[in-house]
């Protein structure tokens, strides 16, 4: 086992241990989208989703309000361990790496 | 310029090697080989196995077991690889007396095999000579019978002194017969020949001219030698017999040939060969002596033959060379070969020279790695090397695999159950109910016994060990001491039944017969499905294209149906690669969605579930993929119930959200936690019987190992494949992205036809091979975070539903799974009202990966 570095979550929390490696957003195209590289099948849709399982009263439902607007907040990007290591799909906000993948 | 037409390369077909029962005499060597329909037959065993030896099926009879109807047997290419009488044997009878008859045979030159060189002036070429001395150079240039007692030694002398003479008269047969008859002294395969066994994928190494008549150099001078000495002290052997001169002979040491062993000269001619395609590669040497080749002159010759050898390795199955001596092969030989995982001996019980102390320890080290199986315990070994695990690749007539004890020279130790004369009894009539077990008692002989009760093989060795099997393709389990046999029988039994045998509520099997058999092997797959069917649970056939329709029809028709169960991998029963999003939010999140490494995109067995065409399973479906491995297939098929007596657990550091979770899962382990936890620190034993949580990093590129996170930065392996313990009987659920993907490529990067893994690449596989009755798990990468606020970090949410559901559902995975991901779409809908569309992206992605592996129930 490595020796302890009592550093370490320092410099996590200034994101020292990720290398941003490409940014995502809204506002790009995005081509796979337009045209997906695989011939796939649908999955259900909300419509469909909301049809079986919203059993409740819609008054039941929560405000989406309360949940933040990731899309519109935050940059979606792929960051690369310092240390090595795959990359990861993180959510970046305020300049602050928030790992979200796995 | 017409184009040519590209010629279509056919891969070398798979083969099962078949290596004979060659009894208890010292020594012997039989090789059947069918691939396909083409046959090949190396050796002929001893001379009288024509007969078959007391408790041993004669040759003929083991030919026509493993081919079936009746004689003629046609051989296509009959091999002799060298000249020695364990391994001329009894061909000659079975072509003379029509049980085998042969297009090819590819054969030991005659005269350089027994050494009569006639053109070198140096070596001794007399035929004529002294009887005495013929019968000694005879017995001289076999190897060594020192340890024999004097009749065995008597009918050893009397075979060897014969050989040469059968020899000839067996090759004019050969040839009187129609069979093409190659005397390989060094040359390349005649284009015909060559043209036959391409299917087969046959290489021949060698050996080379200047081995073979270095070698007959040497057969030659012990000839010579034997006349000399004959002739020299004629006196002092007046009035011995035969078997008395040659032991008198034996010591002198002028005929010490210590070095590379007696039959050094003989061996080194042995004609070698390699089979099948490059992924189960198989080499068959004869007796050639890589190790240490003893024979002056061709040490040079037999290196480069060592050299061509493991060049066109790795090999996945071997049988070692000259009975496992020690001058056949070495630790180095066997790291040169690829380190097979598959090792057959061949040769009598009683010899306590063979297989060699010194070669079984070196197998018994490797023990772990290697399916190492021996005709003098287990009778018939017949393998199909392209199976996985390598048990399953090897069937035994008898006995256990990886015995590496030692053989004694002695004939007690040697006698088998089907020696032992059973006395005739009392009809005992039996007690209880019809159904209920019935308890005999029966006090078993010394020595090692081998019996089958009800088609369940016993067999206690002579350390009194039990092995107990269901079948030919049942590998043997040995019985911890002091466990009750009848106790373990019925376990064992239980064992080929579905879901052990236990009452599963009505499923609907889904398969291809055709597909699974080209991943599992005919047999197999026949045993599979009717393990499905034989529990009266319905079984259909689907066409890859039309399956979810097929299946949607089967749930439609015909009585309830509570879930459905996929058999086979990607490539039997098709998983569809699936967007997970509603096209409005696709369009939302723009170029957000290439940030996504599915780019929303994973693979789903939902629609196998799915009755009313709204895409949403109405029932809960699970997969139990082949893996390209019968032994996972079986595994998974007779899931028992799970048996969950406490909780298992490993988190990323970076995961706190998962002791949430943890609080939610039955046990009082505590949650491990990596970084500080790494995978040496698993002790296997505790999942083995858990409800088993994993949070941890996957990846879609490497299936064998699951991450924790460094603060500092880096991955720590947390878990790999090699951790897993041998049998399982609980449940895994796994937020590891791509944890539960069972083929090579993620859906997004999908082809027509998915490379499936096999378990060795994958822990949920693995998982699967040990009997886990399920693992659930992603197919791409799975959302969370380091947030414990369930409306941040909803994958919280999802892996309760599971836990809570799994205790509801008595860890029957499937319907929990089913259960967790119903609570999740309410869950989701109950946001969906104007939802940012990458929140709810992410919320559906987890919804629509999840799966679950294994028979569920």
């Amino acid at each position: 086992m490595p020796p302890r570095d009592n550093d370490a979550p320092k410099r996590a929390a200034k994101n020292e241990n990720w290398a941003v490696e490409e940014v995502y957003s809204q506002k790009m195209s995005n081509d796979a989208g337009d045209a997906m590289p695989v011939k796939t099948q649908p999955s259900p849709t909300l419509d469909a989703l909301r049809q079986k399982f919203l059993v409740r009263s819609q008054s039941d439902a929560v405000e989406s309000v309360t949940i933040g607007k990731l899309a519109a907040d935050v940059d979606v990007v792929s960051v690369k361990p310092r240390e090595g290591g795959p990359s990861k799909t993180a959510d970046r906000k305020g300049g602050k790496i928030t790992i979200v993948q796995g | 310029m017409p184009r040519r037409k590209k010629k279509t390369q056919v891969p070398p077909a798979n083969g099962v090697y078949h290596f004979l029962d060659v009894g208890e005499k010292p020594y012997g060597d039989c090789i059947l080989i069918e691939f396909g329909a083409l046959r090949v037959l190396i050796d002929g065993s001893h001379v009288g196995d024509f007969e078959g030896q007391v408790g041993h099926d004669s040759i003929p009879l083991q030919i026509q077991t493993i081919l079936g109807g009746a004689p003629p047997y046609d051989i296509d290419l009959l091999v002799v690889t060298h000249c020695h009488a364990d391994h001329i044997g009894c061909l000659p009878q079975l072509v003379s007396e029509r049980i085998i008859r042969s297009k090819f045979a590819l054969v030991t030159d005659p005269s350089l095999g027994f050494g009569r060189i006639l053109q070198d002036a140096g070596s001794f070429s007399d035929l004529a000579g002294d009887p005495q001395s013929q019968i000694i150079a005879a017995g001289l240039r076999e190897e060594d019978a020192s340890f024999l007692n004097d009749n065995d030694l008597a009918g050893f002398l009397d075979a060897a002194a014969g050989v040469e003479g059968r020899y000839a008269t067996f090759l004019d047969d050969l040839k009187a017969r129609g069979t093409k008859v190659i005397v390989h002294n060094g040359d390349q395969l005649p284009a015909e020949l060559v043209t036959l066994m391409k299917p087969s994928g046959m290489k021949l190494f060698g050996p080379s001219a200047l081995q073979i008549q270095a070698c007959a150099r040497q057969i030659g001078k012990i000839n010579k030698d034997a006349s000399d000495l004959v002739s020299d002290r004629k006196g002092d052997f007046a009035g011995q017999d035969m078997v008395s001169l040659f032991r008198s002979v034996m010591v002198a040491s002028v005929l010490d040939d210590a070095s590379g062993g007696r039959g050094a000269g003989m061996n080194c001619q042995s004609i070698t060969l390699a089979f099948g395609p490059p992924e189960s590669r198989v080499l068959l040497a004869g007796d050639m002596q890589f190790a240490q080749p003893g024979v002056t002159g061709a040490d040079g010759e037999v290196r480069a033959l060592r050299a061509a050898v493991v060049a066109d390795g790795p090999y996945r199955l071997f049988k070692t060379t000259h009975h496992t001596a020690e001058n056949g092969q070495d630790e180095g030989f066997l790291i040169e070969l690829g380190n097979p995982p598959l090792i057959v001996h061949t040769g009598g019980r009683r010899d306590g020279k063979h297989p060699n102390r010194d070669v079984l320890a070196t197998l018994t080290r490797r023990g772990a790695n290697i399916t190492f199986a021996r005709t003098d315990r287990n009778g018939i070994i017949s393998v199909k090397p392209q199976l996985f695990p390598a048990k399953a690749a090897v069937t035994l007539s008898g006995g256990a695999f990886n015995d590496f004890s030692t053989n004694r020279d002695d004939d007690n130790q040697a006698r088998k159950a089907s020696e032992v004369a059973m006395e005739k009894g009392s009809l005992v009539r039996g007690t209880g109910a019809r159904s209920a077990p019935q308890v005999i008692i029966v006090n078993l002989p010394e020595g090692p016994v081998s019996m089958q009760v009800d088609g369940v093989s016993i067999a206690v060795d002579d350390q009194r060990q039990v092995y107990i099997s269901t079948g030919k393709d049942e590998p043997q389990q040995q019985i911890p001491k002091g466990k009750s046999l009848i106790d373990e029988v019925a376990k064992v039994a239980a064992a080929t039944a579905l879901g052990g045998g236990r009452s599963l509520p009505p499923l609907l099997f889904v398969s291809n017969r055709a597909l699974l058999t080209k991943n599992i092997g005919a047999q197999e797959a026949s045993a599979a499905l009717s393990m499905i069917t034989a529990a009266g649970q319905r079984l259909i056939d689907v066409e890859p294209m039309t399956a979810p329709a097929q299946v949607k029809a089967a749930l439609l028709s015909g009585s309830h149906i509570d879930g459905v169960v996929i058999l086979g991998g990607y490539d039997v029963v098709p998983s569809f690669p699936t967007d997970v999003l509603d096209p409005e939010i696709r369009t939302k999140l723009g170029g957000l969605v290439r940030g996504d490494h599915d780019q929303f995109t994973v693979w789903s067995d939902e629609i196998y579930g799915d009755t009313d065409g709204d895409r949403v399973g109405e029932l809960p479906v699970s997969r139990i993929p082949d893996g390209r491995d019968a032994a996972l297939v079986f595994a998974a098929l007779s899931a028992g119930a799970p048996k969950i007596e406490e909780r298992y657990g490993i988190r990323n550091i970076a995961r706190p959200f998962a002791e949430d979770v943890w609080n939610g899962v039955v046990g009082k382990r505590k949650l491990n936690v990596s970084e500080e936890f790494q995978s040496e620190q698993v002790v296997s034993a505790e999942l083995s019987r858990s409800a088993n949580y994993i949070m941890l990093h996957g990846s879609d590129s490497d299936g064998r190992v699951f991450s924790g996170e460094f603060s500092g930065g880096g991955f720590p392996t947390a878990l790999e494949a090699d951790s897993i313990p041998e049998t399982m009987q609980g449940i895994v659920f796994a937020g590891c992205c791509w944890g539960a993907l069972v083929v090579s490529e993620k859906a997004v990067n999908a082809p027509a036809i998915p490379s499936p893994r096999v378990p060795e690449r994958s822990i949920a596989l693995t998982c699967l091979r040990a009997g886990a009755s399920a693992f659930v798990g992603c197919t791409g990468s799975h959302y969370s975070g380091p947030s414990i606020d369930p409306d941040e970090n909803f994958a919280l949410v999802l892996h309760s539903a599971f836990w809570a559901a799994a205790i509801d559902r008595n860890f029957a995975a499937a319907p929990a799974l089913f259960q967790a991901r119903e609570f999740f779409s309410d869950y989701i809908t109950m946001r969906s009202n104007g939802a940012d569309p990458l929140y709810l992206a992410r919320l559906l992605k987890n919804r629509g990966q999840f799966t679950c592996l294994g028979l569920g129930w």
